[in-house]
């Protein structure tokens, strides 16, 4: 794995502009974890199942639209409102 | 100075029930203490609100025979819980102006029994770290030892309570967050089960382990406080719909019968040597109380950080892709709309509105869910969870609870770990398991070494809190519990 380029791919991938001056650094201190995590392959965990989700309680509510009470917008016209511009 | 908050709930309750002191006193006197004590404790104070509050209270407490025992209490939030109409920063640059719309579930509980929340404290950015050195507000230091770190992330919320700056506080506990700055500030600190409290309005940071808890100076204290924050929500997806104990009120009796796990082995030979003495004086303490007591090996502990941190930052880099500063959070003033392009305006704005530890974690876990990676990491972090989960699960078949260290070291001084992060990762040893098996635990104040405060944690069966107060609230009474200055 190349530390450099896997970082930059990274940070494209998470939205994070990294500086041409600090991939250097970031790739040794992410190797080091990296060395560290990949401690997990060591685990036995072939007799494991995986419970998917929580254990005791997952309920799912009617799938209808809800409108958010607390959150003070104003309508505008019937079911819009106006939100501040963003671009 | 008086130090109303150095008292318990109960005994401010008479106070101001018998007219001997008013709330507004107990106000000035924390926010005295808060300008004079300049630990950086607090990131914004309610002082307007809190007086107009204290105001309506005291006409109530006058005029009702039969008040709430929190009416009047001054509570501390960490700054990542909502207060509707107040910044909720998270400790970050990211949320410098973000204003809450709407109050967390445990906020409304609170003040819904008379509770005053007295301002927000400072955390480690977006909880991410154990020191509280990560903020964007700069560290808090630790009341004890002002070179020292508090802990962290609810760092702030420990020191408020320690430094007697509020009579309780909320925290939330990811991996170790109430426990750890509770054991490092000498104070209570109790992590609930997962669920148990609700989530709403708590910002997210590791969806799947987050947990909002209380920080006080005694048992009792704790248990009134998780009994109003504690039961069901229909706003968090995830809350428990199960009855909440009595906790308070059924403190006394039933902890002379149990049997307490004590971790030996591998995981112990990773203490540092006062933390390990200051476990085994207490367990001695405990011996002499009549408790049984049985050692228990917890297998693969080191295993626990690598599982915690890949599923942390994994969810972690799920919930944070939100910040985008389009709709609400930092934006540069410098960045003109027209002279870019939407990618490059979030990649600009999330590499200047985060800090060092949360990109760093970002980044982490975007590697650790990567097509090809996958399996490597999270999937395999999934399944050792589980193991953990299993293995705490059988240990509790035959034990009440299990008693660890909360943290394997003493405090550090400011600036000793922040730039070396797999250090500061291993400070959460004792701690990221209980969080990966979702189960209660309390950190307990149980010795005192080198000038620095050392704590305990009492690990419990889910929905088990009860049985935690209790045990904790009969060591407290046998005098095994608190900080024996030497």
């Amino acid at each position: 794995m190349n530390l450099k380029e896997e970082v930059k791919t990274i940070s494209e991938l998470a939205n994070i502009r990294i500086l041409e001056d600090e991939i250097e650094k970031l790739a040794d201190e992410f190797g080091e974890i990296l060395n560290y995590m990949d401690k997990i392959g060591t685990i036995p965990l072939h007799e494991v199942e995986t419970r998917k989700g929580a254990k005791h309680y997952a309920p799912l509510r009617k799938d209808e639209p809800q409108i958010h009470r607390r959150i003070p917008l104003k309508p505008l016209e019937g079911k819009l409102y106006r939100v501040p511009k963003v671009i | 100075m008086e130090r109303l908050c150095a008292l318990s709930i109960p005994d401010i309750h008479l106070l101001l029930k018998r007219g001997d002191i008013r709330v507004q006193t107990l106000l000035d006197e924390a926010y005295e203490r808060i300008e004079q004590n300049s630990l950086n404790i607090f990131v914004t104070l309610f002082k307007e609100d809190s007086y107009k509050r204290a105001k309506e209270i005291q006409g109530r407490i006058k005029r009702e025979n039969d008040i709430d025992i929190l009416t009047g209490i001054p509570i501390a939030v960490k700054d990542n819980i909502c207060v509707e109409g107040h910044n909720t920063t998270c400790g970050s640059k990211m949320l410098h102006n973000f204003v809450s719309p709407y109050s967390a579930t445990v906020v409304k509980r609170l003040e819904d029994r008379g509770a005053i929340i007295i301002g927000k404290t400072n955390p480690d950015e977006f909880a991410m770290g154990s020191s509280t050195e990560t903020s964007f507000y700069a560290p808090t230091k630790n009341p004890h030892n002002n070179e020292y770190v508090p802990g962290g992330s609810s760092g702030g919320s420990a020191a408020a309570v320690a430094a007697f700056e509020a009579v309780s506080a909320l925290g939330s506990d990811t991996g170790g967050s109430i426990r750890q700055p509770a054991s490092f500030c000498g104070v209570f600190g109790l992590k609930p089960t997962y669920g148990r409290v609700s989530r709403y309005g708590l910002v997210a940071f590791a969806s799947s382990l987050d947990c909002i808890g209380p920080i006080t100076h005694n048992v009792g204290d704790s248990a009134i406080v998780m009994e109003a924050i504690a039961g069901f929500d229909p706003m968090d997806s995830t809350s428990i719909p199960e009855n909440v104990a009595r906790y308070y009120r059924d403190l006394n009796g039933g902890a002379e019968n149990i049997k307490i796990g004590v971790v030996r082995g591998e995981l112990m030979d990773c203490i540092d040597a006062d933390v390990r003495d200051v476990m085994d004086e207490f367990t001695e303490g405990i011996k002499s109380t009549g408790i049984q007591l049985e050692d228990v090996d917890i297998a693969g502990f080191d295993f626990c950080i690598p599982v915690y941190y890949i599923i942390a930052t994994s969810e972690a880099s799920s919930n944070l892709a939100r910040y985008d500063g389009i709709r609400y959070g930092y934006k540069n003033p410098e960045l003109k709309a027209r002279d870019t392009n939407l990618k490059e305006m979030y990649e600009v704005r999330r590499n200047e509105g985060f800090g060092k530890e949360v990109k760093r974690r970002i980044m982490l876990g975007t590697f650790s869910l990567r097509t090809g990676y996958k399996d490597k990491y999270y999937n395999k972090a999934i399944k050792a969870r589980q193991k953990i989960t299993t293995y705490f699960e059988e240990i509790l078949k035959r034990v009440d609870a299990v008693l660890l260290p909360t943290s394997p070291i003493l405090p550090f001084k400011i600036g000793e770990k922040i730039n070396d992060p797999i250090s500061m990762y291993l400070s959460d040893l004792c701690t990221v398991s209980v969080s990966l098996a979702g189960l209660p635990a309390i950190s307990i104040p149980a010795g005192y070494r080198k000038g620095l405060p050392v704590g305990v944690q009492l690990v419990g069966r889910r929905l088990e809190e009860e049985t935690l107060l209790k045990i904790a609230h009969f060591l407290e009474k046998t005098g095994l519990t608190g900080l024996n200055k030497r």
